[in-house]
């Protein structure tokens, strides 16, 4: 089938490519930029389970462990003389 | 597609409590299309299969120990007569009376979906744990409110969404899920004891095949124990789980409290919606607490079944197995190697991994360019970059013309390849370190060459980044840019010898300096072009004045090899013993050179400190054993005559000595004599500064934009030249060493 003898008159070919490339390339960039974003979300979630993984954070979790009971006991007993 | 005939397959194994219900409610389906119910019944013992047969399905009778989960529902499916089996477990009730039409139109979605699943809700009675998990659990697929088909494309970002979280392409639950024979014939189940259907979908999944998930086609689905029996089902279920993906639960003690805290909290808010308050709701969170306890308990202890001893599992086992036996399985190859050429992906520790899947020789990937790629206004550029040091001068080129062409119109996108895994920080930090340290660029920035997608030009940058670059998919051209001869960057060795290769490969060139440009041609048969670069001239600016006295100023870069430092120093040495007044100042190394004659080492200086110590400074040093430095531009900018080293890579590119620099013969007494004739002359000193603060001002970095892009343009508007392409006969050794031309035979 030949392209030009479908042609129909009055369209601007020319202008319809540069528009499609134009928008090819406006989405191409906005791929990378999404991208970006995704690539830094996993590069800090891989840094939290690489430390999370760590011996040092391991043997150190029963005082985090302690804290978060500790803060969860003091803002229990705040809200209880608060109510009194 | 179109499912003219389906079969609903249920494995059963004393199932009475439920299968009068389950069997009622598939009886109650409204479709237009032959349904056949068909019961595979593994040695029930309390009526079941009186059930079923009263209530019209087929039965199927085997023994009990021929059950195995993937291959009792192979038998279902070679015996079953519909275009797809829709399979249910003895306890799975159809909520609607449009389950099964809803499974059909999960079918029609596409030509090659071939699984449909549909949700699980918590019977009326069950705990609210249920009911809240399994409105979280699907509410991954459509919100658990949409048709939803997923299917794996082959595009990177894709791929790296499935592997860093392959579960919601992976997940199918045969509790209440669907099966087209045609892809059954294609991929049937693996028969393993326990987890067929993740196995199944996997295979399917990363076959390419879609999978549907329709929010209508939902089972009430759920099982309500005492906390001993939950701990041991858990364990049998990790346990499997284990064996048979591999999957380990993560277990100890702040991981579970931290899961039971965060899951009571979900069960919590999702009661308070339910309009649940007081004593009530402090019960049930209690309920809660306990139940996620034993499940972390339970799953722990079960993913780490290999390590209790047999009778302990068996205590623990709700099936009364005391066994760990693994089960082979094929590897997933999406999840284990992935879609980035082996050369692209370095492996931790194993700097050279990239050089070896870089073997044997092949030529460059390259998608068939359109014809008016050449012609098009914007093109996109992804640039593959090594890794930098703050100050780098390689790199301040490199983002210098990155900067150039998205001014010119271009968009751009940097991947730093970094083969020793040493680079930590993201994408976006990096950028940061650019925009800060270097040049405000636009592009982004990716650590690593996961998010590849190719681009109408992609650019290797250095010799490192040559290799994945050839393999990675998806660009039109490939453009090497060469900023110098770096196979000399390393003793005549591996690296000598991989660096040259990357000369082998077939890429179009643009080279810094016509120098570096014609031994590419000449010596590797490529099509080159060149590039000159631009010099700061707000931070280098021309001082025409006075000077301080026989004060030489010694770009000492002892780090670099080819900058010929101990040349320098050895010329100075000579010039030092004549006229001891001379002031000698070195910079721009971290490890500091310790010349035998008194000197000043300013070590690694910033641009504006450089800038004024030029301005003050009677001589400049700055050598290159190859492509010249921008240091003597930097200097020749700010009024400094400069003396360089004689050779075809100076004279090429800055002309004949005294022109705009004075050039020595490398030699001590050559070196000195250049220096005294400019310190003895300050006219002709001067001459030659303003002579070569011209030759700068020609050469702003637009003007090396302007060549890069001309250099891009002609390479796209016309075709390859077969003649300086890829070859597999291109010798394996060195070209040039020596500066002469070496084994240019053919070599076996």
């Amino acid at each position: 089938m030949s392209g030009e003898g479908n042609a129909e008159p009055g369209i601007d070919w020319k202008a319809r490519a540069e528009d499609a490339e134009r928008r090819a390339a406006e989405a191409w960039e906005a791929y990378h930029r999404i991208a970006a974003e995704r690539a830094d979300a996993a590069h800090y979630k891989h840094l939290l389970e690489s430390r999370e993984a760590s011996f040092s954070w391991r043997i150190t979790a029963p005082l985090r462990l302690a804290r978060l009971v500790v803060r969860w006991l003091v803002r229990k007993s705040q809200n209880a003389l608060r109510r009194r | 597609m179109k499912i003219a005939s389906v079969t609903i397959a249920i494995p059963v194994l004393n199932g009475a409590a439920y299968l009068d219900e389950v069997l009622r409610a598939v009886g109650r389906q409204h479709v237009d299309i032959p349904v056949e119910v068909l019961i595979v019944d593994s040695g029930s013992t309390d009526g079941s299969v009186e059930i079923a047969r009263r209530l019209g399905a087929r039965v199927i009778e085997i023994p009990r120990a021929e059950f195995s989960h993937g291959g009792t529902r192979n038998l279902a499916i070679a015996e079953a007569k519909g275009d797809a089996v829709v399979f249910l477990t003895q306890d799975a009730t159809p909520a609607s009376e449009q389950w099964l039409a809803s499974m059909i139109e999960g079918f029609a979605q596409a030509d090659d979906v071939a699984l449909v699943f549909g949700p699980h809700i918590a019977r009326p009675g069950h705990s609210h744990v249920f009911a809240r998990e399994m409105r979280d659990h699907f509410r991954t697929w459509g919100g658990g409110e949409r048709i939803d088909v997923h299917r794996l494309d082959r595009s990177s970002e894709t791929i790296a969404d499935y592997r860093r979280y392959p579960y919601k392409l992976q997940f199918f639950s045969d509790v209440n899920g669907a099966v087209a024979r045609w892809a059954w014939k294609q991929i049937p189940y693996r028969e393993v004891p326990y987890a067929e259907d993740q196995l199944i979908a996997r295979e399917m999944i990363e076959a390419g095949y879609a999978k549907v998930f329709h929010p209508g086609a939902a089972v009430y689905h759920s099982h309500d124990y005492p906390p001993a029996r939950f701990l041991r089902r858990y364990f049998d279920e990790f346990r499997s789980l284990r064996e048979v993906l591999g999957h380990v639960e993560p277990f100890g003690l702040e991981h579970a409290a931290r899961t039971v805290f965060h899951q009571t909290r979900l069960d919590r808010e999702f009661m308070k919606g339910q309009g649940m308050e007081g004593l009530p709701l402090r019960r049930a969170l209690a309920r809660s607490a306990r139940h996620h306890a034993v499940r972390a308990l339970g799953s722990g202890l079960g993913a780490r079944a290999d390590r209790l001893p047999a009778p302990v599992r068996k205590a623990l086992s709700l099936d009364g197995r005391s066994t760990f036996s693994p089960v082979e399985v094929p590897a997933s190859p999406l999840l284990e190697e992935g879609p980035l050429p082996a050369s692209a992906r370095p492996r931790p520790r194993d700097y050279f991994s990239f050089v070896r899947s870089g073997f044997p020789r092949r030529p460059l990937t390259l998608e068939p360019a359109p014809g008016s790629v050449a012609e098009k206004e914007s093109l996109t550029l992804a640039w593959v970059l090594p890794p930098w040091d703050r100050g780098s001068g390689g790199h301040m080129t490199i983002f210098r013309l990155i900067r150039m062409m998205e001014q010119r119109g271009h968009r751009c996108s940097i991947f730093v390849f970094d083969p020793s895994g040493t680079e930590r920080d993201s994408g976006e930090e990096l950028r940061e370190r650019i925009r800060s340290g270097f040049v405000p660029i636009e592009a982004q920035v990716f650590n690593g060459l996961e998010y590849w997608i190719g681009a109408d030009v992609g650019i290797a940058t250095q010799w490192w980044t040559a290799y994945p670059m050839r393999d990675l998919p998806g660009c039109y051209e490939k453009l090497y840019l060469v900023q110098d001869f770096e196979p000399a960057f390393h003793a005549y060795s591996a690296e000598y010898i991989w660096a040259e290769e990357t000369y082998r490969m077939g890429y179009r060139c643009v080279a810094y300096t016509p120098w570096m440009a014609r031994i590419l041609r000449q010596d590797y048969g490529l099509e080159a072009e060149s590039f000159e670069c631009g010099t700061d001239l707000d931070v280098y600016r021309f001082q025409d004045g006075s000077r301080e006295p026989a004060t030489v100023t010694v770009y000492a870069r002892k780090e670099t090899a080819r900058r010929g430092v101990e040349l320098a120093l050895s010329g100075l040495a000579l010039l030092k013993e004549r006229r001891p007044d001379t002031r000698v100042v070195l910079f721009g190394s971290h490890d500091r050179p310790k010349p035998a004659f008194d000197h000043v080492d300013l070590g690694v200086v910033p641009p504006e400190r450089l800038a004024d110590l030029y301005r003050r400074s009677t001589v400049g040093i700055a050598f290159s054993l190859t492509t010249h430095s921008l240091v003597a531009q930097e200097m020749m900018a700010s009024g400094l005559p400069v003396v360089e080293l004689a050779g075809d890579n100076v004279s090429s590119a800055l002309g004949e000595s005294g022109e705009v620099v004075l050039q020595a013969d490398p030699d001590p007494v050559s070196v000195a004599a250049a220096i005294e004739a400019l310190v003895d002359d300050p006219a002709r000193a001067r001459a030659i500064a303003r002579r070569a603060r011209s030759f700068v001002e020609e050469r702003p970095w637009e003007r090396s934009g302007e060549q890069l892009e001309g250099a891009l343009r002609s390479f796209l508007a016309r075709p390859r030249d077969p003649a300086a392409g890829f070859s597999r006969e291109a010798p394996r050794v060195a070209a040039t060493l020596g500066g002469r031309p070496y084994d240019r035979g053919p070599h076996e």
